[in-house]
This record gives structure tokens, C-alpha cells and sequence, in this order.
């Protein structure tokens, strides 16, 4: 009997899930449902799209999951999921339509978060999905945007102002802490600032940068700050966090928590049900904390393994990494692991002309690291810190100029 | 299927494999000129030093499967083509993602003759034109001490296990000495005596 | 734990280079690193045009260059380039000398003059020319004249070859590698190397033999002589070294290079009364002037001018923000200084012709007008005194003292004028034996360790250790080389050094002037009636670099004496010339060389071989496990 798999997400996860199922089985069916108009689309991918309107951001092609992966997509508004049925394995659409399924994977994604008063209001943009950033876009196109407040300095954050101000916007950031707090130490952040203002953005910081409350009605129009101060500009645009899509799942018995509760094998507590991508709650790699870490890296990785289970090939999930390259800012800038622990750990450090270099360790392991301006060995790093390598005996050479693949593996300290 | 097969013992860092591969991968793949082109040819190959010069090591693409620099590119630049793993560099933005996943560090950023607006990801492309036409990749040509090889890594493996099983043969039955285990050439000997040098420079934990 | 340096100098400035980007011998080393295999083994050929060509080391691959050169063939053709180089350098070096000192003799140059007239006798009587009577102008002419030949090919054997034992030189006749002409044997080597000429191994060991031989007794001689006699007989004296000896409120002068030429009128533009106004003026206290590499050893034997560093020292000394100028003569002269004074006030002056650097100041230096160019050049540093950056002032250690000028003659009246007490008290075994440690430094090795390392067990061995070039300069920063090292020294050894008043560790001169250690042993051999093979004398290099190393080692072993390598030579990829090397030549000429780099096992290595010397004159003897 020909077995229904359906994939709630047409995202990094949900895609990656169906196209790994695809190399090995080529009979069952398939069904992915998405409430976004477009073809697959990889969210990293979108700034380089805007900037050259070359469809860099469809990352499989735009007849994906027609041609390869010979596949049902139910696509756009009226396809939103409002119940899942895990006893009766069915899910029901916006639309009244039933679908009945053997397996379903659970790769919604997550969307714009923030606690300000004031959030729920129209006119406040994100860049978090492709439909929310079309919406600027059209602003911009338009001429309608000349100048834009963006709340919030993380990830997203930086690629929508970099973006709009290579749009020819004027951007004013809001960095309430400093850029990318949680992924970069004060000092890596101070750089980036300094990238960010040369770059021309206006950067508010402090008080006048942490926002109470989003004003206007009906729709927002300006924010007001600690300090008191009402900014305002033609584009409100919110990158203050992130939250994972799973309120349709309220009251089917699935378990949530931060997110999806899956296990090693990315299954939710209903075994026919997998969850993977943004909305799932996973393991960090190092500490083994449950943790829900959104990025494209982490969505992919957990399709291939969600895969493969669904093929029952039960391989387990190795964990979450928390590990990221900034783009478009100019120079390449990775981050990974713990960057700001304050308890126990050492670092390695090295700045030279326009390079900074810092490896985070704890017990000899490295638990993070920050290459800004020179990535020599990151992956190398990531390598060592993945599979969590005593490093103590070469700590000190780590970032000299010859450490590398030959050292690690033509060793007279025979160290690895 | 033949593939590129690494015998590190056998690399003495002459870095001509580095020189093979940058010429094979410049416009004119053609030495004289290609020194001369913008943008200049790099390398895909990387001779490595291991401690202090005592060893070095050809660090290459694996082409691994399923590989991580293909997973994570976000725009499908990186692709499989017959078990080798390729760079379209045209869709290649530089986000730099696939460096911060390749476990040996094998992939560079570069100007492409083809992209001048930015570095691309640049990495070793299996000479895949080369076999197309018959030939073996650049670096395996070139390597005369036998590090690099374009084989099946199961007959390579047979034949090492062979020999070795015939050296112990020799140790049992002829009562060889048990040196013959142990193959000794005059770069060994070269590496012993930088390895002594190298401890000069070592402070030894007391 | 990882350390370039064992001197506190040297780390200070090492650490300060990698914090500020400042690029240095190290860093380069890296990331030359890993070295071609077929360079290092000598297995690489680019001499014509059919190749280049390499022998697989492991024998899987080619075998022969396209010519047809066996390994042997090439790793011997390398082995006679390298030799010959070093052995130009000194020579050419020598023959600088020698048209100073002719010109001198002409009265055509500005301040020279022939300030041993007792030597220039000496050596004119050598060369058959008639002392009595002439004034010096006229011998010195006609020995001038008689040394041009020695280079050319009108001699057939060169006449300083005189000076050693006659079995030595029944040796070399029956090898047939006795000397012609200096320049003759460095062409020829040239000429060998070609496709097709010599391609025979062992015939081209032999002729590596000569050529260094040219060098030894040649080259190298010529200008340790005429430099005594231009420049003044070093007589024992004290002086000081390492960086503290640059002075924060003097305009300090580094004097690097090699040929005393220049460095000499340098010495005596800097007192001129008229520059040293100007240097008050400019806030200075004085004029203080230091060395670097061999141009600082031919002044400190002769005029007790400070060293500040040698080889691995010449980067470094510029970070002490203090040095307004580095004068550079030829050889061993990084190019990369030029570079390291970008980032500081420190000017850089070439003065040869024949050697010039990308980004530093050439003043041409003519021997005619030498007052004159030393003025305009001390000139040019003391001007940039008022250039110094103030945050960038850093001397981090005090000056060590030190004790230099032991030519053979100061040996000799040391010793009240015979050799007897030293062959004495080498023969009682007060004196196990003599030791040279010579060479340069290499940043494969630590700095100086090598050097320092080996010295010290030796000398508590009771071996007297003579010493020239860097290797002195190491010695001379730890401390071995002034009255207080004497407490280092075995009980013998300590009796000796403390009745002659001398460190354990003799400062002998520059590197040409290991032909001065040519010469003791020579003259150490004829008081026994033995040849120079029979002494208890052994040569070490530990951090050797340069060709002119690999010349030098070959003049000792081709001389007879034995010579132990700590850094590899290119010659593994042959293990016939190996054999040769470490084995054959002592049926050859009775001496071998060795390569230990380990710097304990090298001393233990040279203290055997000294040992087994004195067992075979039949002294008292010691076994060396």
C-alpha cells in the first residue's frame, strides 16, 4: 500500500525533508502544504535577491517540487493548517479541506515576535518570510519608503538595514544592547557597529533605542523609546525576535513547549508525527540543553535526519548548533557556540591588521568561537568543537598561521 | 570507480600539486600565461605543514556524501554531479556558509573569471574536464612521489594489504628482522633530524 | 610551550612583532613551511633547460633528470653550487680587501693606512718578497700585487697552503684538490655543474673539497691578513653586547654586513668633532655605534665596538625605536629590514654596489673618497636622531660583558710567546681539547640555543671553546665569554683560563677569520710534528645557514678536521654522497662530517671525538659513553 506522507512547510525544513525522502523513495506520496504563494524560497538567499533581482533565493529552482520531487503542493492562504488530528492522522485546512495522512512533518517555521505594546497594529513590517519582505519591497519600489527605523540588531535586523541602505533608504537602528547580542562578545559587536555606522546607518543606542511602545492608529506610525524620545519614519520595520509557528497545534495533543518537543529521532510524542525546522524543540550539540535555535543551517540539518527516520532508517540527530555568517556586511564575520560565557571559560585570541580572531574554551574544549574578517579554519574550528576535542596540548597554536588539517593530522605530539 | 586517493607518507611539500591545480584551473591552463591573468588562478589543493615542517599533508575536497558545504548553500550553487562536488559560481553569493561547515577547510573565496562583483566559493572540482576527456586530474599528474593517486581505493587497498601481509610472511617465515615492517627511506631520515630541531624550540613539560 | 629565542632580548622583541603585525624571519618561515621535499633532500634540478627536473625520493617515480643525472649526480652538483657560493663570497670579500689594501699601498685612498708593519713583513716574506730595506709603501705594493695572482691563474697552487703541516698537504696532492687559483676553482665549479661536464659523484665531492679549500686558505685567509694589517691586530679586550648596549639619549649606528672597509672609516667619521656638534645639538649626547653579524666582529676585535645582535638579532634591533641607522655592507643583510624600519625611525644605508636593497638609501661607498662617504653617512643618521618616536623607545636588558680580539698572534703572546703551555696542557689533559663553535643562527633552531647549549658542556668538559661569527655573539649574550664564565669551566680548563687571565670561550674573529682557526691548528700540528688530522680538535656548527657555512665546514673537514652539522644539509636524497660525507672522507682527507641536530647529543658527539683523538696521539683519555 502506497504510504501519504504530508509536510506542513514548504520552507528550508519541509523541502529538504522531501527531497531527501526522494532519493531513497520514489513511491509514496507526497503532499506539502504551505500558506506562503511561492515556490520554495531559502530565506538567507533573499537580500542577495532584492539587491540584484536575480532568483538567488530558489535555492532548488522554481519547479522544484513539480519536476524533482514529483510532489502534491497545496499552496497559499486558504491552505493554512487549523487542525492537526494526530488520533485520526488527518489535518484540516483553512479551506474545510480534509487530508489524512500516514506521516506528517511538522515544518511551519516561525514568524515575527515581540512583547511591545502596540505590535499587534498594522503598518509594522518584518523581513522574517518572503510575503513580509515583498511588503517592503513594494514600499521601496514604489518610493513610498524613504527612510526606515529598524527595532532590533540581531541577525535579521542587520540584513534588512544593510539592505534597505544599499536601497538607497535611510535606515536608523534601534540597538537597544548591541548588535547581535547572545552570538557576538562587546567586542566583535563594537566592530560591527562601527561597520554599520560607516556603512551609513544611524545607529540610536540605550534608552533611546529601547522602544515601549508602538504608536499610530490604526496603523503604527512612530515608536516611543525609554528615553521619552517619539522616532518615526516612513518604514516601521520590527526585527526583535522570533517566535515558532505552533499555535495550530493547540489542544491536538502534540506537546509544545519553546517549541515542538522532539526527540533524537525528530519525533514529536505522537510516533507517526516529525517536526523539524524552526518550530522544533531540539538539543544543543555541546551543552545537550533543549533549545529551539532557528536558522536555514539547523532547518536543513534536521530535515535530512527527519528524513531519513521517516524512511525508519533511525539515525539519530546529532543537535542543534548555534553557528552563523553575517553577510553583506563587507567582510566575512562567522559566530559560533558560547561567545559570552563568563564562567570557566578561556580564550584564544589574535587581532591583527583588520582581523579579529576568538576561540572560547572550557575544560581544553572549545565551546565557541568568532573569526571576523579572516575565517581561516572555521570549519576546522567547528570540526573540533562538534566533536568536542581536547584541544589543551595545541590551545596556543590554534590560530597561529599554520594550524590547520596538516597539523591535526601529521602530528609528532600526536595530539588528536 | 576510480577516485583521488591521498597517501600522506608519501608528500614531501614539494607544493607542485598546489602549482598543477591553479594552472588547470587558470583561463589559459597554460603555466607561462596563467601567471599573467586577472584574475590571477589559485589552488584547490593545499599543502599543509604538520608540526613544524616535520610532515606535510595534501588537503583537498573530500567530496564528501552527503556533504555539508551542499546542505547549508543557501542558494543551490553547490551541486553533485557524479559523485563530485561542484560550484556554480554564478549562483554563489559568498555568504561564506559553506567554510563554516567543511570540516577540513577546503573551500576559499576568490574572484571567478566569470562573477567580478564578489568572491565565490571556490574548491576543487575533481579536474571533472579532465576525466571527461580521458585524463587524470592535474594534481595526480603531477605528483611523481606517489601521494597522489587517481584509483580505486579498493585495489589500493588490497595491494597494501598484500604487501604488508607478504612483510610479515617474511618476518615469520625467513626470520627477517622486524625492520621490514617498517619501511625506511631517506626522507625519513630527513624527518628525524628536523624533528630533533623542532624540539629545540619546544619547552618540555617537566 | 613554544620559543623562538633563549635570549630575553630577542623574546621581548619576538612577542612585540607578533602583537603588532611586524613581520619577521619566523613568521616567514612559517608560512614557507612545509619546505619542498626534493630542495631538501637535494633531489631537485633547475641547472638547464630540459628540465627542471626531481628524483623521487621514495623510488616509485623518475629516477633520472632528463640529462640522465643520477640522484647521486645531482645531489653532489647542488652540494658543489652551494660550496662554491660561500666560498665567492668570502673571496670576493678577500679581493675588496685586497684592492683597498693595494690601493692603500698607492696612496689613491682616504683613511686607510697600513698599521701593522710587523705583519705585513711577515706575510711579505711569505710570498718570497724582500723586506730589507723598502719602505712599506713598496712591499706593500708587491705583496699587493702577488695576492692579485693568487685569485687569477698564473699560480699553480696557492701559496698560504705553505702554512700547513707537510702531511696535509701530501694529502691534498695525492687527492689531487690542492688549490690553484681562488677564482679558478669557483669557475670551474661553475663549469662542472654544467650538462654534461662532471657528472660523477665522487669527483665532484672532491672538487667541492678544493673549492673550499680556495676559500680557507685562499680567500678567506687573504682577508683576515690584510685586514689585521689595514685595520690593526685584534689584542685581547672587553666590551659589551646585547641590545642594551644601544643608547637612549646617543645617536646609535648598527654597523651590519661583513667587510670591515666601510665599518672602519664609520669608526672614525664618528668622532669627528664637527658631527658630534651636531648631535648635541639635535639633543644627542654622542655617537654611539654597534654591530651586527661580522662587520660588528671585525670591529669589536679590533676596537672594542659594542655587538648589539647578531643574525636572528638584525629585525629584531630596529623594534627598539633607537637605532637612527643601520649601515649594511654586504651578506647575510635580510632584505626584510628595510621593512621592520618602515614601522620605526630607523634609516637603512647601502653602501656596496654590488649589493643593494629595495627601499633603503644607497650612499656608493669609493675606498678613494672613504672619509668623506663615512662623514655623509654618519651624517645622514645623526640627522634622523631629532626622527625618533618617542612610545617607541624600548631597551629591554642590560649589556653583558664581553671579551674579544684573540687572534692566533694574542693567543701566542698570551702564552708568552710559544704555544709549548697549550700544547702542555693538552697533552697533561688539562685541556681535553679545542673545540671551534662557529656558524650562524637559523630559525629552525632555536636562537642561539644550539650555540650556547653545546659550548656550555663543552667547556665544563674542560674543551677550550674558540669561537667566530654569530656563534660568538651567542656565547658572548650568556655570559661564557667574560672572566666571570671561568666558574663554567671543568677544574682544568678553569686553571688554565685563570693563569692566562682568559674566559673559557676565545672570540677569534669574524667568519673569514676562521681561517685564523686554520692557522692555530696548523701551527698546533707543527709543534707535534703531527698532521692537523691527529689533533684533538673537532668543528661544530650548530644554526648554520648560509653557503658560506657549508664552505667553511668543507675547508675544515678537506683540512682535517672533523665537523659536526646540526641543521640537515641538502645530501639525503643521495645516500652514496651521505656515505661519502659521513664515512669515506676519512680515508679521503681523515676527517668526516656529521649532522646532530640535537644539541646534547652534539656535544657529546664532538667530546667522543675528541677523546678518540687523544687516545689515538696516545694521551690520557676518557671513555664517552
Amino acid at each position: 500500500m502506497m504510504k501519504r506522507i504530508v509536510i506542513l512547510g514548504a520552507g528550508p525544513a519541509g523541502i529538504t525533508v522531501a527531497e531527501t525522502l526522494r532519493k531513497f523513495d520514489k513511491t509514496s506520496e507526497v503532499i506539502i502544504i504551505s500558506d506562503e504563494p511561492y515556490p520554495p524560497y531559502s530565506p538567507p538567499a533573499m537580500t542577495e535577491y532584492f539587491l540584484t533581482g536575480k532568483a538567488f533565493h530558489l535555492w532548488k529552482g522554481s519547479n522544484f517540487i513539480d519536476n524533482y520531487l514529483n510532489a502534491k503542493y497545496l499552496s497559499g492562504k486558504s491552505k493554512r493548517v487549523v487542525e492537526v488530528d494526530p488520533e485520526s492522522c488527518r489535518v484540516v485546512l483553512l479551506d474545510g479541506e480534509e487530508i489524512y495522512f500516514d506521516n506528517l512533518v511538522l515544518a511551519t517555521g516561525s514568524r515575527l515576535s515581540a512583547s511591545i505594546k502596540g505590535m499587534e497594529k498594522e503598518g509594522l513590517y518584518n523581513f522574517k518570510s518572503l510575503s513580509a519582505a515583498e511588503e517592503i519591497m513594494e514600499k521601496v519600489r514604489e518610493r513610498e519608503a524613504k527612510s526606515a527605523l529598524v527595532i532590533g540588531a540581531g541577525f535579521i535586523g542587520i540584513e534588512i538595514a544593510v539592505l534597505l541602505k544599499e536601497l538607497g533608504v535611510k535606515v536608523t537602528q534601534l540597538v537597544r544592547s548591541r548588535y547581535m547580542r547572545g552570538m557576538l562578545d562587546e567586542e566583535a559587536a563594537g566592530v560591527l557597529m562601527h561597520i554599520m555606522e560607516n556603512k551609513g546607518i544611524d545607529v540610536l543606542k540605550g534608552s533611546d533605542a529601547d522602544t515601549v511602545e508602538f504608536m499610530g492608529d490604526p496603523d503604527v506610525r512612530s515608536v516611543r523609546v525609554r528615553s521619552g524620545k517619539i522616532l518615526t519614519a516612513d518604514l516601521m520595520i520590527a526585527a526583535t525576535g522570533i517566535r515558532p509557528n505552533v499555535e495550530f497545534l493547540s489542544g491536538s495533543g502534540i506537546k509544545v513547549n519553546d517549541g515542538v518537543v522532539v526527540d533524537e529521532f525528530m519525533r514529536t510524542n505522537y510516533s507517526q508525527i516529525y517536526a523539524c525546522g524552526d518550530i522544533a524543540e531540539t538539543i544543543n550539540r555541546i551543552t545537550r540543553q533543549r533549545v529551539v535555535y532557528p536558522s536555514f543551517y539547523n532547518a536543513v540539518n534536521q530535515g535530512v535526519i527527519t528524513a531519513y527516520n521517516l524512511l525508519g532508517m533511525n539515525i539519530r540527530y546529532e543537535g542543534a548548533d548555534r553557528i552563523n555568517s553575517i553577510k553583506h556586511i563587507g567582510i566575512p564575520l562567522i559566530t559560533a557556540g558560547d561567545v559570552d560565557s563568563k564562567d570557566g571559560s578561556s580564550v584564544v585570541y589574535k587581532k591583527g591588521k583588520g582581523f579579529i580572531k576568538k576561540i572560547f574554551l572550557k575544560n581544553g574544549r572549545i565551546v565557541g568561537f568568532i573569526l571576523l574578517n579572516d575565517i581561516t579554519n572555521a570549519g576546522i574550528f567547528k570540526r573540533l568543537m562538534d566533536r568536542q576535542v581536547d584541544v589543551s596540548s595545541y590551545r596556543d597554536r590554534l590560530l597561529d598561521e599554520n594550524f590547520g588539517e596538516g597539523l591535526l593530522y601529521r602530528s609528532i605530539l600526536k595530539i588528536m | 570507480m576510480k577516485s583521488v586517493i591521498i597517501i600522506p607518507d608519501r608528500c614531501i611539500g614539494c607544493k607542485q600539486c598546489e602549482i598543477a591545480c591553479s594552472v588547470e584551473h587558470s583561463k589559459s591552463k597554460n603555466i607561462y600565461s596563467s601567471v599573467f591573468e586577472t584574475p590571477k588562478s589559485a589552488p584547490r589543493i593545499f599543502v599543509l605543514p604538520g608540526d613544524h615542517s616535520c610532515f606535510s599533508f595534501p588537503n583537498k575536497c573530500r567530496h564528501c556524501d552527503p556533504a555539508p558545504c551542499l546542505m547549508i548553500c543557501p542558494t543551490g550553487a553547490i551541486y553533485k554531479d557524479s559523485s563530485i562536488i561542484l560550484v556554480d559560481p554564478t549562483r554563489c553569493i559568498g555568504c561564506r556558509m559553506c567554510a563554516m561547515v567543511c570540516p577540513f577547510y577546503v573551500i576559499r573565496y576568490r574572484e571567478s573569471p566569470d562573477i567580478v562583483e564578489r568572491y565565490v566559493a571556490t574548491k576543487c572540482d575533481g579536474c571533472i574536464d579532465r576525466i571527461k576527456k580521458g585524463n587524470i586530474p592535474a594534481c595526480v599528474e603531477t605528483c611523481k612521489t606517489g601521494a597522489i593517486l587517481f584509483d580505486d581505493l579498493n585495489k589500493i587497498l588490497k595491494e597494501k594489504g598484500l604487501n604488508f601481509a607478504k612483510k610479515v610472511f617474511l618476518v615469520q617465515k625467513e626470520g627477517k628482522k622486524i625492520d621490514v615492517l617498517q619501511e625506511k627511506n631517506c626522507y625519513n631520515m630527513l624527518q628525524e633530524l628536523k624533528e630533533k630541531l623542532y624540539r629545540t624550540m619546544v619547552v618540555e613539560d617537566e | 610551550m613554544n620559543e623562538k629565542s633563549i635570549h630575553k632580548d630577542a623574546e621581548h622583541f619576538i612577542s612585540i612583532s607578533e602583537k603588532e603585525g611586524i613581520e619577521t624571519v619566523w613568521n616567514r618561515l612559517k608560512s614557507q613551511e612545509p619546505h619542498c621535499g626534493y630542495c631538501e633532500l637535494g633531489l631537485s634540478c633547475r641547472n638547464c633547460a630540459m628540465g627542471p627536473c626531481r628524483i623521487d625520493p621514495f623510488g616509485d617515480g623518475p629516477q633520472k633528470g632528463v640529462c640522465g643525472a643520477s640522484r647521486d649526480t645531482i645531489v653532489a652538483r647542488n652540494l658543489l653550487l652551494t660550496i662554491s657560493a660561500g666560498a665567492a663570497a668570502h673571496s670576493d670579500h678577500g679581493r675588496d680587501i685586497l684592492e683597498t689594501f693595494y690601493e692603500t699601498s698607492n696612496e689613491k685612498t682616504s683613511g686607510y693606512m697600513i698599521k701593522d708593519v710587523e705583519k705585513l713583513k711577515k706575510l711579505a716574506i711569505e710570498f718570497g718578497i724582500n723586506v730589507n730595506d723598502r719602505n712599506d709603501g713598496d712591499i706593500a705594493r708587491e705583496l699587493g700585487a702577488k695576492l692579485m695572482e693568487e685569485f687569477g691563474t698564473k699560480q699553480k697552487r696557492l701559496t698560504l697552503l705553505d702554512r700547513s703541516p707537510k702531511k696535509r698537504q701530501e694529502i691534498w696532492e695525492r687527492l689531487n684538490i690542492v688549490p690553484r687559483g681562488i677564482d679558478r676553482e669557483n669557475v670551474e665549479s661553475l663549469h662542472r655543474i654544467h650538462m654534461g661536464v662532471d657528472n660523477d659523484y665522487l669527483n665532484l665531492l672532491l672538487h667541492s673539497l678544493r673549492t673550499s679549500l680556495s676559500d680557507g686558505w685562499g680567500g678567506s685567509m687573504i682577508a683576515t691578513e690584510l685586514s689585521d694589517i689595514l685595520f690593526g691586530r685584534p689584542e685581547p679586550l672587553v666590551s659589551s653586547v646585547n641590545i642594551g648596549v644601544l643608547k637612549e639619549n646617543e645617536v646609535n649606528i648598527a654597523l651590519h654586513g661583513h667587510n670591515p672597509i666601510l665599518s672602519d672609516v664609520i669608526v672614525q667619521a664618528a668622532e669627528d668633532p664637527e658631527l658630534i656638534k651636531i648631535a648635541k645639538e639635535k639633543g644627542a649626547k654622542g655617537i654611539n655605534l654597534v654591530g651586527i653579524c661580522c662587520t660588528g666582529n671585525e670591529l669589536l676585535m679590533r676596537k672594542g665596538v659594542p655587538m648589539v645582535g647578531n643574525h636572528l638579532m638584525q629585525e629584531l634591533v630596529i623594534m627598539s625605536g633607537v637605532l637612527d641607522a643601520m649601515i649594511v655592507d654586504y651578506q647575510c643583510i635580510m632584505p626584510s629590514v628595510v621593512d621592520v624600519a618602515k614601522c620605526f625611525h630607523t634609516k637603512i644605508i647601502s653602501t656596496f654596489d654590488k649589493a643593494k636593497f629595495e627601499g633603503a638609501e644607497h650612499i656608493s661607498f669609493d675606498k678613494s673618497r672613504g672619509i668623506e662617504i663615512g662623514k655623509k653617512i654618519v651624517r645622514l643618521a645623526v640627522e634622523n636622531f631629532e626622527n625618533r618616536i618617542p612610545g617607541k623607545v624600548d631597551i629591554p636588558d642590560k649589556p653583558v660583558e664581553m671579551m674579544a680580539g684573540f687572534s692566533v698572534e694574542s693567543i701566542l703572546e698570551l702564552l708568552g710567546g710559544s704555544l709549548d703551555p697549550l700544547v702542555d696542557a693538552i697533552k697533561i689533559g688539562k685541556i681535553r681539547g679545542v673545540a671551534a663553535d662557529v656558524g650562524c643562527n637559523n630559525p629552525k633552531i632555536k636562537h642561539d640555543y644550539g650555540h650556547t647549549y653545546i659550548t656550555k658542556c663543552l667547556i665544563e668538559n674542560d674543551i677550550l671553546v674558540l669561537v667566530t661569527g654569530c656563534a660568538a655573539v651567542a656565547n658572548g649574550k650568556i655570559g661564557y665569554m667574560n672572566m666571570d664564565a671561568v666558574k663554567y669551566a671543568g677544574k682544568g680548563l678553569k686553571e688554565v683560563c685563570e693563569s692566562l687571565k682568559i674566559p673559557p670561550v676565545l672570540h677569534v674573529g669574524s667568519c673569514v677569520d676562521n681561517s685564523r682557526l686554520l692557522v692555530l691548528v696548523s701551527a698546533i700540528a707543527n709543534n707535534l710534528g703531527v698532521d692537523i688530522s691527529d689533533l684533538p680538535v673537532v668543528g661544530t656548527a650548530p644554526e648554520w645557514y648560509s653557503q658560506k657555512a657549508v664552505s667553511i665546514a668543507t675547508y675544515f673537514v678537506a683540512s682535517g678536521v672533523d665537523v659536526v652539522l646540526g641543521i640537515p644539509p641538502a645530501i639525503f636524497g643521495s645516500q652514496k654522497v651521505v656515505d661519502v660525507l659521513t664515512n669515506g672522507l676519512k680515508d679521503l682527507v681523515k676527517a668526516t662530517f656529521s649532522v646532530e641536530p640535537s644539541p646534547d647529543k652534539a656535544a657529546r658527539l664532538i667530546q667522543k671525538k675528541i677523546e678518540d683523538k687523544r687516545m689515538l696521539l696516545g694521551l690520557s683519555y676518557r671513555e664517552i659513553g
